[in-house]
């Protein structure tokens, strides 16, 4: 068995480095967008924090 | 009314012509691709035929509730207090008659080029006859949840393809154990029966829910 | 309307954003632990070495597959039924974290079949009908983004999803109804597990790592989806501002 052992890690590293990469690439992609997001509401005037505008709304449906 | 709207779909029902022609294509190219050997053909036949029979339906299926999307018929329809499903089980019924009739009947003379014998081109009627109205049933959730998508089509294709899955394997299956000898037949065929009727269901009350989502 | 559309969310929002180091936290310890058992505590099987060590990447994975899509059929009754607010957040926020953890059942189910029974891929019952699942997670993932009305698209998906969760027992039990090439159940059996306790516990813990990483993706993916609507809705609201002043 020792003789396997080199021959069969490639498959128990290959696994482990996809598994590294694909949740990665799933955490920047949320936290990007979540960026996005923030910079987008910025730009609006609107402050994230609390979710409540900045500037107050009134006579709106 | 359910008889209205199926007549009147069957008049208006153009596709069958331009789905017979898709799956005359089909079954042509198939040989180029796999090779002119006929005991090959004879093997992979009655799946070439059922897949080429799923991808027909699946072709046409964009135009099943779209034209009365889109000029207002459909919320009529709705308004007009008749359940939708009733609506859907008449548009269903006409589009099987006017798309999918054809094809069945076509593949007899298909069958000859995939040189099938007699016995596998009369489980492939039988198996069709009995299994596309699932598929097109099933389809129809697909349309009715893309009916506002402009060119929705190819979505809808991605969305229909696991649910037909079942049906096409047992309507493969069963056409393989007509000719194959210790294969039984009646299990795949009952399952096939099942899984149509199992369709039929879901497909109408999902896509009666649907088109409720879409024209509200 | 407008007090209620900012209640719940704000709401939730301001919990989530508390809870979130926690998890963060959490989710780390478990999978420090999880790896060092995956690594030093359990043995190399006996006929297949070192590989058994992919098992812990992939029934995790497989598992939170299926979870998911259950979390999203949840949230389509959410939507259906009780019109909650943020079922569709849930929903859409859930479908591409689903569609990776498939993706990594699929990938490193691959990578543990080559060694194991010699081949990359077999078309058996269980490996067809996770490939179907993958596919239903990108089906509607494309759903979700056809659509400029949410709401609509929130109805259709929840729909759809339902639709589909036959797949999920389809799935569990494949591997008892068929006779497959992928191996019977053996940790979630009315009879208990089978698996010696050496390798259970690392597994153990590493899917509840998973669970937990699950838990903050998917949070983090809500939380984000609500700041889209917020600054779609910003936007619009602008827009018809600018509307009625030009008019």
């Amino acid at each position: 068995m020792l003789e396997d052992l080199p021959r069969h890690a490639g498959y128990v590293i290959a696994s482990y480095g996809i598994t590294v990469v694909a949740i990665g690439a799933l955490i920047g992609w949320i936290a990007l967008a979540r960026r996005r997001q923030i910079r987008l509401l910025e730009m609006l005037g609107h402050s994230v924090s609390d979710g409540r505008p900045a500037i107050p709304r009134g006579g709106h449906d | 009314m359910i008889g209205a709207v199926f007549l009147r779909d069957l008049r208006l029902g153009g596709a069958g012509f331009i789905g017979l022609t898709f799956f005359l294509a089909l079954v042509t190219i198939i040989p180029f691709g796999v090779g002119p050997d006929l005991n090959l053909l004879a093997r992979i036949g009655p799946a070439v035929l059922w897949i080429g029979a799923l991808l027909s339906i699946l072709l046409g299926l964009d135009r099943l509730f779209r034209a009365d999307y889109e000029d207002g018929s459909l919320d009529l329809l709705l308004a007009s207090g008749h359940a939708i499903e009733g609506v859907v089980l008449a548009k269903v019924a006409a589009y099987w008659v006017t798309t999918t009739l054809p094809l069945i009947a076509a593949v007899p003379f298909f069958g000859f080029f995939l040189n099938l014998e007699p016995v596998a081109i009369g489980a492939l009627v039988v198996t069709m006859a009995v299994g596309t109205p699932g598929l097109a049933f099933a389809g129809a959730i697909g349309a009715a949840v893309t009916v506002s998508l402009p060119r929705g089509g190819l979505l809808l294709a991605v969305i229909i393809l696991p649910i037909c899955i079942p049906i096409l394997i047992f309507g493969v299956t069963a056409t393989r154990a007509a000719f194959t000898d210790p294969d039984p037949f009646l299990p795949p065929f009952l399952i096939l029966i099942a899984l149509t009727l199992f369709g039929a269901v879901v497909g109408l009350f999902a896509s009666a829910a649907a088109l409720r989502t879409a024209t509200r | 309307m407008q007090i209620i559309e900012l209640a719940n969310p704000t709401r939730f929002l301001s919990i989530s954003a508390r809870l979130m180091p926690v998890l963060v936290g959490a989710t780390a310890v478990c999978f420090v632990v999880g790896l060092y058992m995956a690594f030093f505590v359990a043995p190399p099987d006996y006929q297949q070495g070192e590989t058994v060590r992919i098992m812990f990447l992939h029934v995790p994975s497989a598992w939170l597959a299926m979870f998911c899509y259950t979390i999203m059929a949840l949230s389509a009754l959410g939507t259906l039924v009780w019109k909650h607010p943020l079922a569709d957040v849930s929903a859409k926020a859930a479908a591409p974290i689903g569609a990776v953890f498939t993706f990594l059942a699929l990938a490193t189910g691959s990578l543990w079949g080559k060694p194991m029974w010699g081949t990359w891929w077999v078309w058996d019952a269980r490996l067809t009908s996770v490939l179907v699942l993958f596919l239903m997670y990108l089906g509607l993932i494309a759903l979700w983004r056809s659509f400029d009305d949410q709401i609509a698209a929130g109805r259709l998906c929840a729909k759809l999803t339902l639709v589909g969760f036959i797949n999920i027992p389809i799935i569990k039990f494949s591997v008892d109804w068929w006779n497959t090439l992928h191996q019977p159940a053996s940790v979630v059996r009315l009879d208990g597990p089978t698996i010696h306790s050496s390798i259970l516990w690392p597994l153990l813990v590493m899917a509840l790592a998973f669970s937990l990483l699950f838990l903050v993706l998917h949070l983090a993916a809500m939380r984000t989806e609500i700041l889209r609507r917020r600054v779609d809705r910003l936007r619009r609201l602008a827009a018809d501002d600018r509307l009625q002043q030009g008019a």
